[in-house]
This record gives structure tokens, sequence and C-alpha cells, in this order.
């Protein structure tokens, strides 16, 4: 028996050597699987046995106009791919034979050229109907055809507030105004399906394993009635066609709000094509163009001069047709003679008198309020690449620049900066923020951010607003601009006929026309601006921008159904 | 003292909880782990049941035992019910279903056992043993389950190891080397192609070495510290087929990395030291036989299926004992520990009397 005990003890050490290799084996391949190996296993290995993996696509936020009305909205499309490599050849002819008559913009050359050049999957089309991916499935393609949903950025009125809305690119990234500045918002989360490979268990067609729902984007509503917006863009172009004018913008503003009810700017473009896109046509005139306005910037100089009281309402004007500054004759339009009031040179837009106005205001206080009133800054509003107007610096500014500038010229301005500061005006001196966007609404309907009127600076007092609003006033009669009035209501407002700065100086022929229009003048409910660019023939602003602007302000008073009398 | 050595009761307790962890993440909410906690509780009932009699009582019970396992066996090839391409099953009723040839691991190292204590000619108890061996070897191979073949073969060899003269052990390695080509033969396609696989598992990524191509990112993924419950998504998404039961070890290296690997090995390895201090405490033959048989039992299955996780082994269908779902494979361990446990509390009597 102690034989056997020896045995047994012997076999008890060779027992312990085995359990000692066997977890000694285990133990080194995990050490190299999950420490040392890891890199290896998980980058070599996982590519060829990943899951199936589809995105589905988070749909793009819709942009809404005031009244719920979509403007850019997201509509489900199908992708075609096809991989040469993997049809069979008479799967190409039938293709071939078929596919051009079924997407219009493919080609049978192209398709050949596909078949010769690719061996991978190639994008056919991304904008297919569900009519004409049923009728591809029907020619029973098996091999090296994929259809997957995806979506396609449609804009229902085509061209309505292009520069604004902007577009979307290939990538479902938006690439200019709305589109690209709230694209994080409106971009969907794209969601996922997983297919696991499993030897043992057969794909079952449309169940997935696993799967993430993907979350449409955020909805951004805007500001703007899309009735308005089309209303001012057909008389806007319009204008410009009949005057075979270069461009032109109208803004349509609530001067109490800041609500910017609508923003055309011609030429503008589709963007459901993008190819058809040029440097000129997304330009957005409204808040992109740095120009000098010329008379319109009258009111302004008024109210500045009366706010630090080297104007009177009441003071008198000798106009001779021409001015004196240092060595410069400066020229009015017209000779004006004696003139009395403040009413009277903003009616004659007496280019004299408001020299003598500037003149005696001095540069610093003039430059001052043209940035108290928001030039030379960023209004802020919510569209990308906003000018900000060029001022000059006071030291730049001798008597002659001071001059002229204060009649609106040797000074630039954006659209978007010229209406607002009318706005102040006709809202007792309070500038509001201008803004475009009204709401922004996540797809499960909670409220991101919400509009709310905001103070952007106090430029004048009430009083001196209500007395350049007289003089407004006056401006818009059978002596001033008679082209601008609307039938049962009273209108204030200025023109601007402004030469376009050149090489070495200003052009005679190459002239801007403005004309802003607070309606109706006692209530102030909106605040029209409309600027036509370059005439064929050099002409007078009452006779371009003025007529544009009564087209929009009967409109809009029709459609917004202001009262005749005003007040409230 | 018919106490379980408090060492014993935490490794086990501290597996079923890693059991219970694992299958929480494998998917379909809590399906898996309210079966296997009612295992689990079955099994230390079972367990506890197991140390209230003298296991040399056992002896006179080994044949019969012998003769209960092989009938379960022939009943499943004519009765059973199939599922994966295999007939393992036999239903009771429309709910319970049960795996003989889980059940006769136990038994057949009982009856190992009770062979090798006979005071009977050397050659004779090898014959007997060969017999007794290749009787359920056969069954089970018929169903087939080549994993519950190899666990018994393995039992087998390591008794013919250590209680039969060298030579006895000799000749079975050689007679097993012969009989590769034409065990070959009589595998199933799949089981061949799972030893090739298993030479070259980039052989067939998506099909045939799928299996262990995930389970290794699976492991991999988990590093040092594990991916934790929450983010194991490999686990989650399911990328490992029938993870709950024989691919656990990957949901487990996943998640809790390689420290939560370590720990189950050292679990593992805590139990089987319990083991090999059982056999080097008994002087009973009956006993140590038994001994040898569960530590061959376990060890197999832990290497195997650890190894099969792993890439080190071929796929073979073994559960990890003690963690992977199964009801006759839980049972089953718990009753194999259980003889181990009975004889550590009996050996200081067993030593007197031989």
């Amino acid at each position: 028996m102690e034989n056997r005990g020896e045995i047994f003890n012997r076999r008890i050490v060779v027992l312990f050597l085995i359990f000692a290799a066997v977890f000694c084996a285990v133990f080194l391949k995990l050490v190299y699987l999950q420490i040392f190996g890891r890199g290896h296993y998980l980058s070599e290995i996982s590519s060829q046995t990943a899951p199936d993996v589809v995105n589905v696509k988070g749909e793009r936020g819709d942009i809404l106009d005031r009244n719920g009305i979509p403007v850019a909205m997201s509509k489900r499309t199908f992708e075609l791919d096809i991989n040469p490599a993997r049809l069979s050849d008479k799967n190409k002819q039938i293709l071939l034979a078929k596919l051009p008559s079924i997407i219009n913009d493919v080609s049978d050359l192209y398709l050949k050229s596909v078949f010769k050049k690719y061996k991978i999957f190639v994008r056919i089309s991304t904008t297919l109907t569900e009519e004409q991916k049923n009728e591809i499935e029907n020619l029973g393609i098996s091999k090296g055809i994929a259809i997957t949903p995806t979506e396609k950025r449609f804009y229902p009125f085509h061209s309505l507030l292009s520069n604004a809305i902007g577009f979307v690119g290939a990538d479902d990234n938006g690439l200019s105004g709305i589109e690209y500045k709230f694209n994080s918002d409106l971009k969907g989360v794209d969601g996922k399906i997983f297919w696991p490979k499993v030897s043992s268990r057969p794909i079952v067609p449309n169940v997935s394993s696993f799967s993430v729902e993907p979350k449409k984007g955020d909805t951004v509503e805007l500001t703007i009635d899309s009735n308005i917006q089309y209303a001012i863009e057909k008389y806007l172009k319009q204008a410009v066609i009949e005057n075979k004018a270069k461009a032109g913008v109208v803004i349509v503003m609530n001067p109490k709000t800041g609500e910017i009810l609508g923003m055309a700017s011609y030429p503008n473009f589709d963007p459901n094509n993008p190819s058809t896109i040029t440097k000129d046509s997304i330009f957005n005139r409204a808040i992109q163009m740095n120009y000098e306005p010329g008379s319109v910037l009258k009111p302004i100089i008024a109210a500045a001069a009366l706010q630090e009281g080297s104007l009177h309402t009441d003071d008198t004007f000798v106009c001779k047709g021409y001015l004196k500054v240092k060595d410069r004759t400066l020229h009015c339009w017209q000779t004006h003679g004696t003139e009395h009031g403040l009413n009277e040179i903003m009616r004659n837009s007496c280019d004299v008198a408001f020299m003598n106005i500037g003149l005696k205001l001095g540069k610093e206080k003039l430059l001052r309020f043209f940035r108290r009133f928001g030039f030379g800054e960023y209004t802020d509003i919510e569209l990308p690449g906003e000018e900000k107007g060029i001022l000059p610096d006071a030291k730049d500014t001798g008597d002659v620049e001071l001059a002229t500038m204060s009649y609106g010229q040797g000074v630039a301005v954006t659209p978007i900066q010229l209406i607002d500061a009318f706005c102040a005006i006709a809202n007792g001196g309070v500038e509001m923020k201008p803004t475009i966007i009204k709401q922004i609404r996540s797809s499960d309907g909670t409220v991101k951010y919400s509009f709310a009127p905001k103070v952007r600076k106090v430029v004048v007092s009430q009083k001196v607003a209500s007395e350049v609003m007289d003089a407004l006033k006056a401006v818009v009669s059978d002596k001033g601009v008679p082209q601008a009035e609307v039938k049962g209501y009273e209108i204030a407002g200025k023109t601007g006929t402004a030469q376009k700065p050149v090489k070495g100086g200003y052009s005679n022929s190459k002239l801007i026309y403005s004309f802003c229009g607070i309606v109706p003048a006692n209530d102030p409910q909106v605040v029209i601006l409309t600027i036509i660019d370059e005439t064929e023939k050099p002409t007078y602003s009452l006779y371009v921008a003025a007529p544009l602007f009564q087209k929009v302000a009967s409109f809009v008073v029709k459609y917004l159904k202001i009262p005749p009398g005003g007040g409230k | 003292m018919k106490r379980i050595p408090l060492s014993v009761l935490a490794e086990v307790i501290a597996l079923s909880v890693i059991s219970l962890l694992a299958l929480s993440i494998t998917g379909n909410g809590f399906f898996y782990v309210k079966r296997q906690a009612i295992y689990i509780l079955i099994g230390f009932l079972i367990m506890y049941l197991m140390i209230q009699f003298d296991f040399r009582e056992l002896k006179y019970f080994a044949p019969l035992l012998y003769i209960l396992g092989f009938v379960l066996l022939l009943s499943v090839l004519f009765l059973g019910h199939s599922a994966y391409g295999a007939r393992r099953w036999i239903k009771i009723g429309s709910l319970i279903t049960f795996q003989p040839s889980e059940f006769e691991k136990p038994f057949l190292i009982i009856f190992f056992a009770y062979i090798v204590q006979l005071e009977l000619k050397e050659h004779k108890k090898f014959f007997m043993l060969a017999v007794s061996l290749i009787l359920p070897f056969a069954a089970i191979f018929k169903q087939p389950d080549l994993g519950t073949d190899i666990v018994l073969f393995s039992i087998f060899i390591f008794v013919v190891f250590f209680f039969f003269n060298v030579k006895y052990f000799a000749s079975v390695l050689i007679s097993v080397a012969a009989s590769i080509p034409i065990a070959f033969k009589f595998l199933k396609p799949y089981q061949v192609k799972r030893i090739l696989i298993f030479l070259d598992p980039q052989k067939d990524p998506l099909g045939s070495g799928y299996n262990v191509i995930q389970s290794i990112i699976a492991i991999g993924s988990g590093g040092l510290f594990g991916r934790g419950i929450k983010n194991s998504t490999f686990t989650k998404l399911h990328f490992v087929p029938v993870q709950y039961a024989d691919f656990i070890f990957s949901a487990i290296g996943e998640a809790f990395g390689f420290i939560g690997a370590l720990i189950l090995i050292l679990l593992y390895v805590g139990l089987l030291l319990f083991i090999i201090k059982t056999y080097a405490s008994t002087e009973n033959v009956f006993g140590k036989a038994i001994t040898i048989g569960v530590f061959a039992m376990f060890l197999t299955q832990i290497f195997i299926n650890i190894g099969m996780c792993t890439g080190i082994m071929p796929v073979t269908g073994i559960p990890l004992p003690f963690v992977s779902f199964g009801g006759s494979s839980t049972i089953a361990n718990f009753i194999a520990l259980g003889l181990v446990v009975n004889i550590y509390i009996y050996r200081e009597e067993i030593n007197i009397s031989i």
C-alpha cells in the first residue's frame, strides 16, 4: 500500500502540472487578446465581420413662414447605386434599355461609361420617387444594384425668399442663408439599423436585431410672411425689368418689433437646382450690399441735428444751387432759393440745406449719430454674411467729405441698417433689433427659441422722432413725391438717388435709387424700403423706387388690413 | 461537521453572481436570468442533499446509476427533442426539457470509481472501464454532442492515468492517434468544418468562423477593465451567437474586461485546487477516483470553453461550469461538486478504513 501512496503523490504533481499548464495557456491568451493584441484584433478583424449597418437619414427640419407655411421641407426620395462588376451582361443590357426612360437625367451614354469605368458601387441618382423606385425594382435585378431611402431638400415655392433661405448641398449641409446659419438645428440625427451576420440563423428581410430611431431636425419658423414675400418679389422683378435695371431690394419690416415680414433681393435663384446658382444671384443684397444711399439718409442727418440742437424745425435756408466748401463747389440737384423750415428742405431734398446742417453739426457728432443709428455695426440679423457698412474715420474727414456725407454720399450702409434706422424714427426714436427668426422647435414640439422684441438702442428723443416724421409726411405729397402715395393712407417717406462710386470719383450715369416709407404715418405698422440698382437711363428715385414702394405699400395695407385712417 | 467549506461556498456563489450578471446583458430582458437563478437554487439544494450521506454508500448504487444514465441517453435517441440540428433533450410536459448527456457525466464518474475500487485484475478492470465508456459515448455521439463526448473521454483518460499502469495510458493514446483518420469519417460535416476553422478562423469569417471571430472581438473590446454592463455593445447587439450558453465567456470578457476574466479564472483555480486537496487528503480509492473524475470534468469544460471563446480550441458545444445558461448542466455541476465536498467532509473517517 505504501507503493500505491507514492504513486498517488507523484501523480498529484502531474495533475498539478496539467492544471497549471492549462491555466497558463488561457491566462496568456487573455493577456494577448485583452491587453496587447487588442488593437490588432479590433482593427483587422472587425471590418471583415462587422454587422451590416444601414444608416437611416434623420430628416432635415422644415423652414416655415410666420403662418406655418413650409418654404423649405424634406421629401422622401430613393438613392440608386449600381456596381457594374456585379451586374451580369444581360442585366447591363436591361439597364441600358430601361433606365434612361425611368430616370430622365441618366443617358445610356452615361451608363455605358459607368459600366466601363467602375468596378465599385456608383451613385446614379438620389432623387428617385417612389414610382421610379418601384419601376426599377420591377426590372428584377437583384445583384449589383442598391436602392436606399434618402431625402431631398425641396423648396415648394422655388425662388421665393431664396436669398435668405439659402440652399443645401449634396451632403445635406446648408451652404448659404438660413440653411447654413441654422444647419446644426435643422439637421436631423441619423438612425441606424443593425443586421448582425449570424451563421446559424438566416437573416430575415426587414427584421433587424437592433435599431436606433432617426430624429428629425428642428423646425425653424421665420417672421417672413410668404404672401408679402411673394408680392414684393413680383413687384421688384417687374420694376427691375421695366427699368432695365441691374438689381433691386425690397424689405418690409415691423418698426415696433423688428420683425422682417419680407426680404426680397433680385436677382435670386431656385434652390431646388443649386447648379443654376451664380455669384450674383446668391448675393443677398438686403444684408450684404454696402451702398451709398444718397438723400434717403437725410432724415437721419436731420434727426441728429435736431437732437443736438443745431437744427430747429423752423430754420430758414437759402439754396443758390451750389455751395462752396473749401476749394470745391458742390452742386444741389436744383436751385431751391429760400426755404422755410425742415419740412420744406426735406420735401425739396435740398442738398445745400443739408450740407449746411452737416457742417454746423460737425463731423464728430454726425459720425457719432451714424453709429448710434447702427451704421458701421452689424444688426445681428440671423443671416450669414452680413455686411456692416463703411463709415469714414473722423480724422480722415474734411469739410468736403462732411458736406457730401450730409446728403448721403461718402458713407455706405446696408439696406437692413437703413430700414432699421427708419424704423427707429417711426418707433419714436427706439431702434429694435431686426429679426427673421420667430421660433425654433425641436421635432417633439419643444420650443427651443422664441422671438421676443429686443431694443437695440434709443437713438433720438420721441420729440425729435416726431419732428422728423412730420418732415417725412411732407415729402409724400402733391408737391413732393406723389408717386409714393397710397390712397386713403398718410405715408411718410424719403427718396434717395445716389451716384455710385467708380474709379476716381462718382458716376453720373450709374445711379442707385432708394425709397424708404413708413405706413401709415400716424401709427406706423410697417416700414418699406425699396432699392433699384442702376437703371438703363439715369433718372430720379421718384420715378423708380417710389412707384415700387407704392405698389408694395398698397398690397401690404390691404393684406394686413391696416385701417385707412390709421390709429387704433 | 456536515458543512460545505466556506471557501467553496463563496466561490460557487461568486460564479453564480457572475453568471447572472453576464446573462442580464446578453439580452432578452431577464428571461435567462430568472431561469438560471432558479437552476442555481435547485443546484444548491441538491448539493446540500448530496452531503447528507456517506459517499461510500454510492458504491452500491453505482451500477444502477450507470444503467439509468444509459437508458436516458437511449430514450433521447428515440423520444428526444431536437434543436440546432441535434437531438439532445427530453421533454417532460410542455415546460421542462432536460439533457441526459449532462447527467451522464457525474453518473459515469461514479461508475468509473466503482470499477477502479473493485478487487480485480488490472486488465479486467481496464476492459470494464473501456466498455462502460463506449456505450454512453456512442449514444451521445449519435445525438450528436461532441462536446460531452470529449468530456467523457477526458474523464476516462484521467482515471486511466491515475489508477492504472502507465502502459494502459500509453495504449489509449496510441489507439486514439491511430483512429483519428477514421474518426474524421464519422464526424458530421459541420464538425470537420469547425476543426478546419479552428486552424484558420479567417477562412470563412462570415460563416463558420463567425462565432469565434465575434467572440474574440467582444473579448478584445473589453480591454483591461471592461466596457461595463451598460456599454457592452457587442453583447447587447447579439453579435456573438448563443452567447448566453456556450459563448458566455465573451460577454464577461467584454463587460468586465481582463480583470473580470481573471477573477473568473481565479475562482475556477480555487475550486480545482480544492478538488486536488480533497484528492490528496483521502486514502479511499473510490473517493480518489471520483475526485479525479470531477477534476477532469471541470478542467476539460473550463479549458475547452474558454479556449474556444478565445480561439485556443476549436468550437465545441461545451458549457462553462456554473456560468453558462442551462438547467441540466448547472444541476449536474452541483451534483459533481457535491460529490467532492462529500468526500472532503468524510475524509477523516475514510482514512482509517479502506
